[in-house]
């Protein structure tokens, strides 16, 4: 199977949408109390884009993403809301069919590579899995594909390296690792929860160049969730901000960080370091991550905004579309 | 480092070892009380006759030279012959040392058959039905005495039914009988060792159930059953090697209480039966030829280890 053989993105393919969340709730019960970590969210990845999550830890990109998978575990439960990808709707799919659709559709990577590969398994056989499962490669094809997969991935001397276990790597080369792995069927969309978080700075701009360049050859959506709006800028075509389990803010990542619309989403740019400014103090956003068990009434934000008015407390803005196309969930807005 | 290198050096590793023990063997039994020249004739002892055999087996000699004496015929792998019954050690002790692994093996790998399922289960559904059962069917293996258990299974499928010989060690091996006199000693011993290693297996494969690479596992499309069998189950035995190596060393030492109860001829009867009779030679041949065998298990386990977990055989080559 050719696997650099993707003609890349075209044009057209650009509004198409490949993946939609829709009103999505995910909640987790724990002693007596409901933890809404993600509390009716909706979204649309488009193919062949790199969308970008990106909010404060606790604020529900990883749930969002375990949840479009389907892994979220006990006590964990998508309550509500559709995730539709490719006309079908995942969240009713038995488990039997998910099955077929991980690894092959869509895939995932995650944030610490030692972690979350088998220790005691070789990385060869790690990344022909799910070539195993989804394409019945065995023996010789399967290892062909991984040396190739390897190769495409970056890792120097596959031949040498396929029977290697994961400790006999570096952190990059086993990211790398993850990296074939999940593209092995080459997937429709590629799921990257932080995936440079745990590795150096100098390996994360090679991990992200990796997955940028990747992308264009194989033509896969990538949703990229991340923390640091650094890595959005450089990555994503798109990006979706989000805060206390809600979206505040879709839209072209240009106009986002430009000239961002949501009080949330201006006063995390505000927090960022800059280097022409470093004798200033960083700002910062005043209070904390609000409560998922007792959220505030209303926005999400407003006990830490700065421009809160009686109807902030009261109602939870919607997300809605602007002129210019983006949306925003705010009441300034409307 | 080099899996024969490694064996080479643990081996070399286990001479002074070995020497050092046949020293506290050799010290331990000789500051012992009880004469054995004295024990041997009974309550119709005399005088000349504890002086005769004293001089006789060397008893009046200095420690040191004992200790030589004895150390270069065990050398020459010649424990001398039994104070008690007057023939040659070394044969009997082997004898009973494999009438023990008779006894101990099939019970080891019985107990690990049955612990695995049982644990895996547990695992699988924390503090489920299933789970909660078979946490009580292990608390009451682990705390029923064996002797116990032993005792009722003799009185029910020996004496109530007659089904099954109340003890000792019957036929040839591999004959009906000698089938039929090791089902309730190996019975006794899969009990206590089920519960033992269903539960080590239990904790650690939940310990691995919650690891970040089951998840990638799921991911990847795997179903529950092939993500227990290919990733979880492999990280979760090898603290089970551990348990299986406890076990030997145990099986190794005599399962004495089972062993006792059931009359069954093993190295344990055998050390217990010495030791009463101070039987000295035969005690220092049973301790070095256990001795011996631990050092060789141990071994054993840890080339499994290394065999079964890379970062361990791979240790000192990481970074290449």
């Amino acid at each position: 199977m050719g696997l650099t053989g993707g003609d890349g993105v075209r044009d057209g393919d650009l509004q198409e949408s490949i993946l939609g969340l829709e009103n999505l709730r995910t909640c987790f019960y724990t002693q007596g109390a409901v933890v809404r970590a993600v509390d009716g969210i909706s979204l649309e990845i488009r193919s062949g884009e790199i969308f970008g999550l990106v909010g404060e830890s606790g604020s529900g990109k990883s749930v969002t993403a375990l949840s479009i998978m389907r892994l979220i575990s006990s006590p964990g439960e998508i309550t509500e809301g559709r995730i539709i990808f490719r006309g079908v709707d995942l969240v009713e799919l038995s488990e039997e069919e998910m099955r077929r659709v991980r690894g092959d559709k869509i895939s995932m990577i995650f944030q610490d590579p030692t972690a979350f590969l088998n220790p005691i398994m070789k990385v060869g056989k790690q990344i022909a899995e799910p070539l195993t499962l989804h394409r019945g490669l065995g023996g010789s094809a399967a290892r062909s594909t991984v040396l190739e997969l390897m190769g495409l991935v970056g890792i120097p001397d596959p031949e040498q390296r396929i029977d290697d276990y994961p400790h006999q790597l570096s952190g990059g080369m086993r990211q790398r690792i993850l990296i074939a792995s999940a593209l092995a069927c080459q997937p429709d969309i590629l799921i990257a929860d932080e995936p440079t978080t745990a590795l150096d700075v100098t390996i994360q701009a090679q991990i992200l160049d990796l997955l940028r360049e990747l992308q264009r050859e194989l033509g896969s959506s990538i949703l990229l969730i991340t923390h640091d709006l650094g890595v959005i800028a450089e990555m994503c075509d798109r990006v979706a901000v989000m805060y206390g389990g809600h979206i505040m803010e879709v839209a072209e990542t240009e106009s986002v960080l430009g000239a961002p619309q949501h009080p949330y989403t201006a006063a995390l740019l505000e927090s960022l370091p800059q280097l022409s400014q470093s004798k200033e103090r960083l700002q910062v956003i005043p209070g904390n991550v609000p409560s998922a068990v007792t959220p505030p009434p209303g926005c999400r934000f407003h006990p830490r905004c700065s421009y809160t008015e009686a109807v902030c407390i009261e109602k939870m803005p919607s997300l809605v579309q602007l002129a210019d196309g983006r949306q925003v969930a705010c009441h300034r807005c409307i | 480092m080099n899996m024969m290198d490694y064996v080479v050096s643990r081996v070399l590793q286990g001479i002074p070892l070995l020497f050092g023990i046949t020293i506290v063997i050799f010290v331990v039994l000789m500051v012992l009380p009880g004469d054995p020249a004295r024990l041997i004739q009974g309550e119709h002892a005399t005088p000349e006759m504890t002086a005769y055999l004293t001089e006789k087996w060397g008893l009046d000699q200095p420690l040191h030279i004992r200790y030589v004496r004895w150390l270069s015929g065990v050398l020459r792998l010649d424990f001398g012959r039994s104070l008690w019954t007057n023939r040659p050690i070394l044969p009997t002790v082997i004898s009973h040392l494999a009438n023990s692994l008779l006894l101990g093996i099939p019970a080891i790998i019985g107990g690990a058959l049955l612990a695995i399922p049982i644990g895996v289960i547990s695992a699988i559904k924390p503090n489920s039905k299933t789970d909660s059962l078979s946490r009580l069917a292990a608390l009451v293996g682990l705390s029923i005495p064996i002797f116990w258990t032993g005792l009722l299974m003799q009185l029910f499928f020996s004496v109530r039914l007659g089904v099954l010989p109340v003890s000792g060690m019957a036929g040839t091996l591999f004959s009906v009988e000698r089938i039929q006199s090791l089902i309730l000693p190996v019975v006794a011993v899969v009990i206590v060792g089920a519960a033992m290693d269903g539960r080590v297996l239990r904790s650690s494969m939940l310990e691995v159930i919650n690891k970040e690479f089951i998840l990638t596992a799921r991911a990847k499309g795997l179903s529950m059953r092939e993500v227990l069998r290919t990733h979880a189950l492999p990280n979760a035995i090898l603290p089970f090697f551990t348990m299986m190596g406890l076990h030997m060393r145990m099986v190794l030492g005599g399962l004495v209480v089972v062993e006792a109860v059931f009359a069954w001829p093993g190295i344990g009867l055998l050390f217990w039966q010495s030791v009463s009779n101070r039987d000295y030679p035969t005690v220092q041949a049973c301790a070095l030829v256990v001795a011996t065998g631990v050092f060789l298990v141990n071994l054993l386990v840890d080339i499994t280890y290394a065999y079964l977990d890379p970062r361990i055989r791979f240790a000192g080559t990481e970074g290449r």
